[in-house]
């Protein structure tokens, strides 16, 4: 286990850390909101955490505290102008937040580094820290989809005229749903910082934002597996050949366009959709499926 | 000084207009947003350089350069934009709406048909930046009332007002135009009426496709510079300017487009090029807050999903 | 005692005037019907008692206190609830999860129990499991509770529905055209358990087309035509009014 763990230490940490942004980009989805805000509360985590260490010598650990409070306040904050919008409107103005952290981290330099960033960060974060936090994300997750919580996101996303009409206060859990992706993008964030050595703004762009939508779609936006299905696979399939690398983008760009046209719920939820399907044909067939027929 | 910035401002403007009219269109007929607008412009420059000077791609062919003159160039661009265009429906956008999905499926189709174009330009270009060759375009610069103005800058605005001309007319005063403007307003009242939704789709598609191309020649001849990634930029300044203008508005597209070019001139001459784009996606976030809708109504009117 | 009263409500899309002024009561323990043609303002009417649309004029009391301006959550709080006229289920979950996410008002626990899934949040999801499975007995569902709502036919979507504004433990219980599309045997069980449910305290608002299911079910009813009133009270003297009748048989002559 642990010459295995040697030899791939690198690749599993660095799925575990997309598994992280694709959970932040997860909850919102889940909750029905069109947000990709995620590479920018990202981004505002691992400044967060690199700063207060390096010039402030806070221990990392109460920088990555920091990092998931500071995500869940900026997600938290964003959440209140975007309540009045819905669809494509909350893309696009996800779209600019990401630009805006994306510009104003260039422009003080004298704080982030700017374009050269922040080189020498400590690196006390190995896989076997990345594997703890995976586990804790996994459970919050379990925990809350099988929550009123959940119960209230499912319902949002589904059906947003019915979930008020049941009494749900939409625009709240749009907004809890806006500071966990925050908590959760701004301490991956902070691991990714104290794992790196180094970060610089343009690693928190739009190439991250299309990665962690490109994992969520790819798994599945409604189970817990999915996530971290598509994350796994994005980072694991260009390793598994030297050609699949260099093809990176035209590899992601063909499963997302094959995914979404012929799988439109992603890997997991499709299979698990599909089983329960089939699970109620065959209680329809052995009631007399006359009644259910449509 | 300030004049002669203002110009500057709305020439580049005027390229944000052009990007912008094709990025809009879509939305407001088809209501997606297509963000595999940037790579087909990339693409329009690309075709635009082949067709000038093959060598900058393939030094090894021995095809002369001028291997075509320029005119011929910017059409085969846009021919070629508009052709990508209408692949780009037929592969990524025709299958979901067929089964009738969100506006979520769209966006993420065309952003994996985007990773795929720009894929196909890197490898083409092996990442490097390319040029047109020197003189591609006459070198003139005139001088009056004390501006300074190329040849160059100046069709690039009169392409722009004629590109935009040619849309109006084509929208609001032809037969065909009140069909993709039918369709704008709902699909389903349209079929009903007997039009084919398919082939305005097909169509718009390939106009769209045909303005990023020419938006990509012109782009690539004003800075001197094509490569791979050149219209993921203006992809996130025409969100600024289809927001600005009203999402889906033709006249908008335009009249934001000169602002914006305007905007971040003046921003950038007299504050910082660092905070340039901060301020400019500030005012989208802004925007979207204040007045979703833009300043002019878009090829149909629903900016906010109603809540009953 | 009246639960719901409407003063003079009524309610413009732009210039077009969907409700006019209608001023309607609802009793406690009652099932009241509100009648008429298509295009009547009826589901308007819906929606801006739960608050899905906002009145441009006039008062909707419940027991007394104004919940003109509540929005819809606030308005379902307090526990008015509805079943819709185009059935809208979440399709991707189960029966019984559709009607476990009515209980939403109902829950108690914490929302950081909730967050970190800690065992009260786990004893209520079961105590709501086990209070939907009496909800899916009295609709006679025992036998598709784990099917996707989606897969169901017509008439079991309907119940569905139902049960999941039945879970709200409701005061008031708005059903829009809750019967249509269904046999008669299957509205006269229906019928049925309005009635129990009246008898249990609860005010009904019975939105319908089949005229005889109104008339041999509600104490009250309530006729309107282009968002206006144009009669009310009882279903004898409701039945026998002549505005009533030339408002019907012009809808019977245009449809």
């Amino acid at each position: 286990m642990s010459d295995w763990l040697i030899g791939y230490a690198p690749l599993v940490s660095q799925a575990i850390l997309a598994c992280g942004f694709a959970f932040s980009q997860y909850i919102v989805l889940r909750a029905g909101v069109f947000s990709v805000a995620t590479a920018g509360l990202a981004s505002i985590g691992a400044y967060t955490a690199a700063l207060l260490t390096m010039r402030l010598g806070f221990p990392p650990a109460i920088s990555l505290v920091a990092s998931l409070l500071v995500g869940a306040l900026a997600g938290g904050i964003l959440s209140i102008p975007l309540a009045r919008l819905r669809g494509v409107f909350q893309a696009i103005a996800t779209l600019a937040f990401v630009q805006i952290v994306l510009s104003v981290t260039l422009y003080i330099e004298p704080v982030t580094g700017g374009a050269l960033g922040l080189n020498g960060i400590p690196h006390v974060i190995g896989t076997w820290d990345l594997m703890l936090f995976l586990a804790a994300v996994v459970y919050l997750m379990l925990a809350l989809g099988n929550s009123s919580i959940g119960r209230a996101f499912d319902a949002a996303r589904q059906d947003e005229t019915v979930a008020v009409a049941l009494g749900i206060a939409v625009v709240r859990y749009h907004a809890l749903a806006f500071m966990l992706s925050g908590a959760i993008a701004g301490l991956t964030g902070g691991l990714y910082a104290f794992h790196r050595y180094s970060i610089v703004p343009e690693q928190f762009g739009f190439p991250l934002l299309v990665e962690s939508l490109a994992a969520v779609v790819l798994g599945g936006r409604i189970s817990v597996a999915g996530p971290i299905v598509g994350a796994v696979m994005l980072t694991i399939l260009p390793e598994l050949a030297r050609g699949l690398a260099e093809q990176r983008y035209l590899l992601h760009g063909a499963l997302l366009m094959v995914v979404i046209i012929y799988l439109p719920g992603g890997i997991v939820d499709t299979i698990k959709f599909r089983l329960g399907r089939r699970a109620s044909e065959r209680l329809a067939a052995s009631h007399g499926g006359s009644e259910s027929a449509p | 000084m300030l004049t002669q910035q203002l110009l500057n401002g709305l020439i580049v403007g005027s390229v944000y207009a052009i990007f912008a009219l094709g990025f809009t269109l879509i939305f407001g007929v088809h209501h997606i947003l297509n963000l595999a607008h940037g790579t087909v412009c990339m693409w329009g420059a690309f075709i635009g350089l082949i067709a000038v000077a093959p060598s900058a791609l393939w030094p090894d062919i021995g095809l002369s350069t001028p291997f075509l003159p320029l005119p011929v160039a910017i059409i085969l661009a846009m021919a070629g934009g508009g052709l990508i265009g209408v692949l780009l429906d037929l592969v990524a956008f025709r299958p979901l709406r067929k089964r009738g999905a969100t506006e979520f499926a769209a966006l993420v189709s065309s952003i994996g048909a985007s990773l795929i174009l720009l894929s196909l330009a890197q490898q083409l270009s092996r990442t490097a930046i390319l040029r047109f060759p020197f003189g591609t375009f006459p070198v003139e610069i005139y001088e009056f009332l004390g501006l300074r103005v190329s040849l160059l800058q100046i069709t690039i605005v009169v392409a722009m007002l004629v590109l935009f001309g040619a849309l109006v007319y084509y929208l609001y005063r032809t037969t065909f135009g009140r069909l993709v403007r039918a369709v704008a307003v709902s699909e389903r009242t349209a079929t009903l009426l007997g039009v084919n939704p398919t082939s305005v789709y097909l169509q718009i598609f390939f106009i769209s496709g045909a303005l990023a191309g020419a938006a990509g020649v012109l782009i690539g001849l004003l800075f001197n510079s094509v490569h791979f990634l050149m219209g993921e930029p203006y992809l996130m300044r025409a969100f600024v300017v289809v927001v600005l203008g009203g999402l889906g508005s033709v006249v908008g597209a335009v009249v934001a487009g000169l602002l914006l070019g305007v905007i971040q001139t003046l921003t950038v001459v007299y504050l910082s090029s660092g905070l340039s784009d901060a301020i400019i996606f500030s005012i989208l976030f802004a925007m979207l807050l204040v007045r979703p809708t833009g300043l002019f109504a878009g090829l149909r009117r629903d900016a906010r999903v109603t809540r009953a | 005692m009246t639960l719901l009263q409407t003063e003079n409500v009524s309610k413009r899309f732009g210039g077009v005037e969907a409700v006019g002024g209608l001023t309607i009561a609802i009793e406690e323990g009652q099932i009241t019907g509100l009648i008429g043609p298509n295009g009547a303002g009826k589901t308007t009417m819906v929606n801006l008692i739960t608050g899905l649309l906002q009145a441009t004029a006039g008062r909707i009391l419940l027991r007394g206190e104004d919940i003109t301006a509540l929005p819809a959550n606030e308005v379902a709080r307090r526990g008015v609830s509805r079943t819709f006229q185009n059935i809208r289920l979440l399709k991707e979950a189960t029966v019984l999860d559709n009607i476990i996410v009515g209980y939403h008002i109902r829950e108690k626990t914490g929302f950081i129990d909730n967050l970190i899934g800690l065992p009260a949040a786990r004893r209520e999801r079961k105590e709501f499991s086990a209070r939907a499975m009496e909800l899916i007995k009295r609709f006679r569902m025992e036998r598709y509770q784990d099917h996707i709502a989606g897969s169901l036919s017509y008439g079991h979507q309907r119940r569905v529905e139902m049960m999941r504004a039945l879970a709200m433990d409701p005061k008031l219980l708005l059903l829009d055209e809750p019967v249509a599309g269904m046999n008669d045997v299957e509205a006269l069980e229906l019928g049925v358990i309005f009635r129990d449910l009246a008898a249990e305290g609860i005010g009904v608002l019975l939105i319908e087309h089949n005229m005889r299911f109104v008339m041999s079910h509600c104490e009250q009813i309530y006729v309107v035509n282009a968002g206006r009133l144009i009669a009310s009270g009882t279903p004898d003297a409701v039945s026998n009014d002549p505005t009533v009748i030339s408002a019907y048989l012009g809808e019977a002559v245009s449809a």
